[in-house]
């Protein structure tokens, strides 16, 4: 295959198929796996043998909270600040829990009604009158039919109307088709996974209705920063992987210090609690200390001795703290003159950077 | 023929599961886990007023301070057991250690066996893990959150055998070094099987031991055995003695979970009352989460039913994905934070803080019988409380007192006396305003603790009074400072003790006598003053308190001028803070004569040349406000202070010492403000970044919104140079400057 991004059923497919054979828990209808087996795919483990790598990397009990409420029927709203996994949490929940991850409406300011119903085909239409031939399923419909997950991207941005829509589809399980005086029920096995980010304050606040018809579980940002190097050095080393980058990937040490700067700076505190800083106006999310660094590991191949270095990995790093030319700028010089300076073993990193400035 | 039930103090599900055993077994007497001495308050189980949480407190008759309190929830399985006994006539042996022997051999006051055993101590010098309560060892060995959910799942689940179960699995943990074996304990369980062995010979056909599951292994038919009789009547020989009496209590949920001082260590007393109270266990989860949901509604949120039953199947799919047969309390937590908090952990943190007993706004407090032998000093609290209308509650409260109304002032009395026996159940509210005014604020919060005080405080006095009077004699040492002996006059006024309040005045008055420092003595005024105004409002005789201050300011006066000479800058500043709270108390009191005291010495210190430049400018201005010198004689002085002859420091600091506080006076005249400006403008660079900081001092006194009026004031006149008196020679590169200047001092 040469797509870029496989669905995750197709690249973790080993790993899914194993589960599945070594599987004997009892599992919900059209369940691929049980519950169980479910979190083992996503906090990895072992099946029958088989090394099962984590996909999250962090509570288990909030992912089996997750699991346990798509297990009884309910919707899942997976909260929380940009970065911190709820895309991918939901990418593999549905590739583990129905066996396909494909079945996505994204959430914009534009997202049209039609898109979490269905719309017409309109040449059929107009040859055979309305049909439930001449629908045109949208991916919720295709869900609730099939009885698979279905999963909602950024659900905070979708307008409030559009937004009314999802609450009969969740309460009644069932879609009505006026045209037709028909509704369509849904099989056993649908529901719905929501992704939104609680840093877009009043994007389109849930109605109390909708809501309530959500199980919310909040995922955090990581506590420590062990845990977070852990984070990234996982996900780039798949990345890496998937990119064909050779095999040597970027050391843990500059894994820790892309991490301690985005942390000293995302939380304005440095790690030892001593020093305050300016915040920057970027996120300095995990997902991006991960895109930083697997850049620069690429940049070290393709350009240089294939060994990623500060200097490969500041111009990502400063990137991600300068959104404003302005503001950002000035955030980034004191905190390179104020800490990065002063801090041993960091003179290769102060130099990298402050051309950047 | 015996029995033993190794139980988990204050567990729940210990608590069930030995009502269950005991109604089935219907043994005719009961060895109970409890110093000797609690078999006489025995009695009082009988009494409907005796409700727990309750503490049997137990105490050494010559000192109190050595105490044991011996706390009973509802659901702890002692007091579900005795109850049983009370009810089924059943005799009941105290087993455990008498009282009098481990007072005398144990120096400080703690919360006892019932608690968490000694044995499995946390003074352990190498600490072998969290095994405070060895059943919640073992529940976290297995995975569980605590030892509650351990016990109902496992020990429940076996039934009848859950006690064998128990006693074999802490032999095992014995056998292992699990928990602390010294002394102590090896006393105290050697008293228990002499107790048991005795119980034994008195004929009873089926007798229950209950215990702490810890001492279950040796307390079996077979440990009688093992353990030699004479080798436990060895341990016990000669042990030292002391007279100890016994009461009751009320406790309360809050200390049941604090796990040090005087606490109990239970994690969350409202959630183990929770357990006990549920109907069955099936129904433990449901009615949770409808607590909860009540809670978050009281706090006005909005938890309908339908999301409380979705919550119930998202705690019970939790369960079984976990192999949990039910719900625990983690279960329960998640489930209510994904599905009734819509993940917000803060308002799970509202609601739990109403149902979990942790907080001491929604405490549960026991109560105990008004019958209850008492020392005189508690009868007498009692009485007090009760002709004030006052109730002891747990919860904590707020009482506003007008101190106009007899019946509240009769309240404020009682409570400063309290104050002065160290009793924490009422606590005054500092007022942020209006000192001296009629109005008081309290909290109210009755902790367990109180009642060992006013046991303690009973070597003082047989009534509040008269102990609180003996208490005050206690602190008039004379090595006392006076700050801390003006507190104590101020809290004996308050607690109108006149008689004693004259020797408090005399130990006042001899310690000024000999106050070698001026910033002390000076300090003393303010307080001095605000006592004699607070006097008044309680309508005190205050003749004595009159000579005292009188006594203090002619000393002050007399000493001021050669004692300024001699101050450094920190001192001269906290000089001034009393110079002003003087100045301002005496302008107040409308006393005449005093008054005229002070404004001559403020003169004097004024025109001394010795008189440190930060005093020297404070005095002018307190004599311009007071009127004393006019506007004209000021400006005379600050131009002298502002001269060229003074350096630019002592300069700044008489500007300072002029200008603290308030900006009226620049507001109001522009001829100080000129005065003001063309001295800044005439310095120096160096002269000018030396005094700033100086300068900036005077104006940060200036309330925020005042300054931006001063630099309004200032920026117009400066724009229309006609309102200020620009010279020609005035150079407009220093006009900006200060302008400069004062945009960043006036925090522009
Ligand atoms: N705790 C974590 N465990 C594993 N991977 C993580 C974790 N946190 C972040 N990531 C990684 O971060 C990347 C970005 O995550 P994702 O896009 O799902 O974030 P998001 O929460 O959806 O952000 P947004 O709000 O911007 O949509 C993913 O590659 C994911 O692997
Ligand atoms: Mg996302």
């Amino acid at each position: 295959m040469t797509t870029l991004r496989q669905p995750v059923e197709i690249q973790f497919q080993e790993e899914l198929e194993a589960l599945r054979a070594s599987d004997t828990l009892p599992r919900p209808p059209r369940w691929q796996l049980s519950p169980q087996a479910v979190a083992t795919y996503l906090l990895g483990g072992d099946a029958g043998g088989k090394t099962i790598t984590a996909k999250y990397v962090g509570s288990r009990r909030l992912i089996e909270t997750a699991i346990a409420t798509l297990a009884t029927d309910r919707a899942l709203l997976l909260l929380g600040v940009p970065g911190t996994a709820k895309s991918w949490v939901s990418e593999h929940l549905a590739a583990a829990i129905s066996g396909d991850s494909s079945l996505i409406v994204q959430g914009t300011a534009g997202t049209p009604e039609e898109a979490l119903r269905y719309s017409w085909n309109y040449a059929l239409l107009l040859a055979k009158g309305p049909s439930e031939a001449a629908i045109v399923a949208s991916p919720m419909l295709r869900g609730m039919r099939d009885g698979k997950l279905v999963r909602i991207e950024e659900l905070t941005r979708i307008p409030a109307d559009v937004q009314d829509t999802l609450i009969t589809i969740l309460s009644e399980k069932l879609l009505p088709v006026p045209e037709l005086d028909i509704a369509i029920r849904a099989e056993k096995g649908f529901t719905v996974i929501a992704t939104a980010n609680n840093r877009d304050k009043g994007v389109n606040e849930l109605s109390s209705a909708l809501k309530r018809r959500f199980n919310t579980v909040v995922l955090p940002s990581p506590a420590t920063l062990e845990e977070e190097v852990g984070i990234v050095q996982m996900r780039v080393a798949q990345l890496g992987h998937a990119l064909e980058l050779p095999e040597l990937p970027p050391a843990l040490d500059e894994i820790r210090r892309v991490v301690t700067i985005f942390r000293e700076l995302r939380e304005g505190v440095t790690l030892d609690g001593k020093t305050k800083l300016k915040q920057s106006s970027g996120t300095l999310s995990t997902a991006e200390a991960i895109s930083v660094v697997s850049h620069g590991w690429a940049m070290a191949a393709h350009f240089g001795d294939g060994t990623a270095r500060a200097a490969d990995l500041a111009p990502g790093v400063a990137g991600a703290i300068v959104k404003d030319p302005v503001q950002d700028a000035q955030v980034l010089k004191e905190y390179l003159e104020t800490v990065i300076k002063e801090r041993e073993g960091w003179k290769d990193w102060y130099r990298a950077a402050r051309e950047r400035v | 023929m015996h029995a033993v039930y190794g139980i988990r103090h204050h567990g729940p599900g210990s608590a069930r599961s030995l009502a269950t055993a005991l109604a089935a077994a219907s043994p005719d007497a009961l060895v109970i886990e409890a110093p000797e001495e609690l078999a006489e308050l025995l009695p009082w189980l009988d009494d409907p007023a005796l409700q727990p949480p309750v503490a049997a407190l137990i105490w050494a008759t010559e000192d109190s301070k050595k105490a044991s309190f011996y706390p009973f929830a509802q659901f702890s399985p002692e007091w579900v057991a005795l109850r049983w006994a009370r009810a089924h006539g059943v005799k009941v042996y105290c087993m455990d250690l008498p009282m009098r022997h481990s007072l005398a051999l144990r120096a400080q006051v703690r919360v006892e066996p019932l608690v968490a055993d000694p044995a499995d101590a946390t003074v352990d010098p190498q600490p072998p893990g969290d095994f405070d309560d060895p059943i919640n060892a073992l529940a976290q060995a297995a995975g569980y959150a605590d030892g509650e959910s351990w016990w109902e799942h496992v020990v429940e689940a076996r039934g009848h055998a859950a006690f064998e179960a128990i006693t074999e699995a802490m032999a095992v943990a014995r056998a292992a070094g699990l928990g602390r074996l010294d002394d102590e304990t090896l006393r105290r369980e050697a008293w228990m099987r002499q107790t048991l062995r005795a119980a034994l010979k008195f004929g009873h056909a089926q007798v229950a031991v209950i215990c702490g599951a810890f001492h279950a292994p040796v307390l079996t038919a077979d440990a009688l055995k093992t353990h030699a009789i004479k080798d436990d009547a060895a341990r016990l020989k000669g042990l030292a003695k002391t007279k100890v009496d016994a009461t009751w209590v009320p406790w309360s949920h809050t200390k049941f979970a604090i796990a040090s001082g005087y606490g109990a260590g239970v994690e969350a007393p409202g959630w183990y009352a929770h357990l006990f109270e549920a109907a069955s266990p099936d129904d433990v989860a449901a009615s949770w989460l409808s607590k909860m949901a009540q809670a978050l509604r009281a706090e006005d949120i909005d938890a309908p039913v339908a999301s409380v039953i979705e919550s119930v199947r998202l705690a019970q799919a939790l369960a079984t994905m976990r192999w949990r047969p039910a719900p625990d309390l983690r279960e329960l937590r998640e489930a209510s934070l994904a599905v009734l908090c819509h993940g917000e952990i803060l308002k799970l943190k509202l609601a739990e803080t109403r149902l979990l007993g942790l907080s001491p706004r929604y405490d549960v407090l026991g109560q105990v019988p008004e019958t209850l032998p008492q020392s005189p000093l508690q009868s007498d609290f009692s009485a007090q409380n009760r002709s004030l209308r006052l109730k002891v509650e747990a919860l904590e409260r707020v009482l506003a007192l007008d101190l106009r109304q007899d019946a509240d002032r009769a309240k404020s009395q009682h409570f400063w006396r309290l104050h002065l026996l160290g009793l924490a159940w009422a606590t005054p509210v500092a007022e942020s305003r209006g000192k001296g005014s009629f109005r008081e604020t309290w909290t109210l919060c009755w902790a367990p603790e109180a009642a060992l005080c006013l046991i303690d405080a009973g070597r003082y006095g047989g009534t509040i009074a008269l102990a609180a009077r003996a208490r005050v004699e206690t602190k008039l040492e004379p090595s006392a400072a006076l700050a801390q002996l003006l507190a104590l006059a101020d809290n004996v006024l308050k607690a109108a003790l006149n008689d004693v309040l004259t020797n408090v005045l005399a130990a006042l008055d001899a310690r000024a006598a000999v106050a070698s420092d001026i910033t002390e003595l000076m300090a003393a005024m303010p307080p001095l003053i605000a006592l004699l105004r607070y006097g008044d409002v309680r309508g005190t005789d205050l003749s004595g308190l009159q000579a005292l201050l009188h006594g203090v300011l002619t000393r002050s006066c007399v000493a001021l001028p050669s004692a300024c000479a001699q101050l450094n800058a920190d001192a001269a500043l906290a000089l001034v803070q009393s110079l002003d709270g003087t100045h301002d108390g005496l302008r107040m009191l409308a006393d005449a004569a005093l008054l005229e005291e002070w404004l001559a010495a403020l003169v004097t210190l004024g025109g001394a040349a010795s008189t440190p430049p930060l005093i020297a400018g404070r005095t002018t201005r307190l004599l311009l406000d007071a009127s004393q010198i006019n506007h004209t004689a000021a400006s005379q002085r600050l131009s002298q202070a502002l001269s060229r002859a003074s350096a630019p420091v002592d300069a700044a600091a008489w500007l300072e010492g002029f200008l603290r506080g308030s900006v009226h006076l620049l507001l109001g005249h522009a001829e100080l403000r000129n005065l003001i400006g063309s001295w800044l403008s005439g310095m120096n660079d160096v002269d000018f970044q030396s005094t700033l900081p100086l300068v900036r001092r005077a104006f940060s006194t200036f309330a925020a919104a005042e300054r931006r009026l001063l630099l309004q004031d200032i920026l117009q006149a400066g724009s229309h140079s006609t309102s200020v008196n620009i010279n020609d020679e005035y150079d407009p590169g220093g006009l900006a400057r200060v302008r400069a200047g004062l945009r960043g001092w006036l925090g522009q």
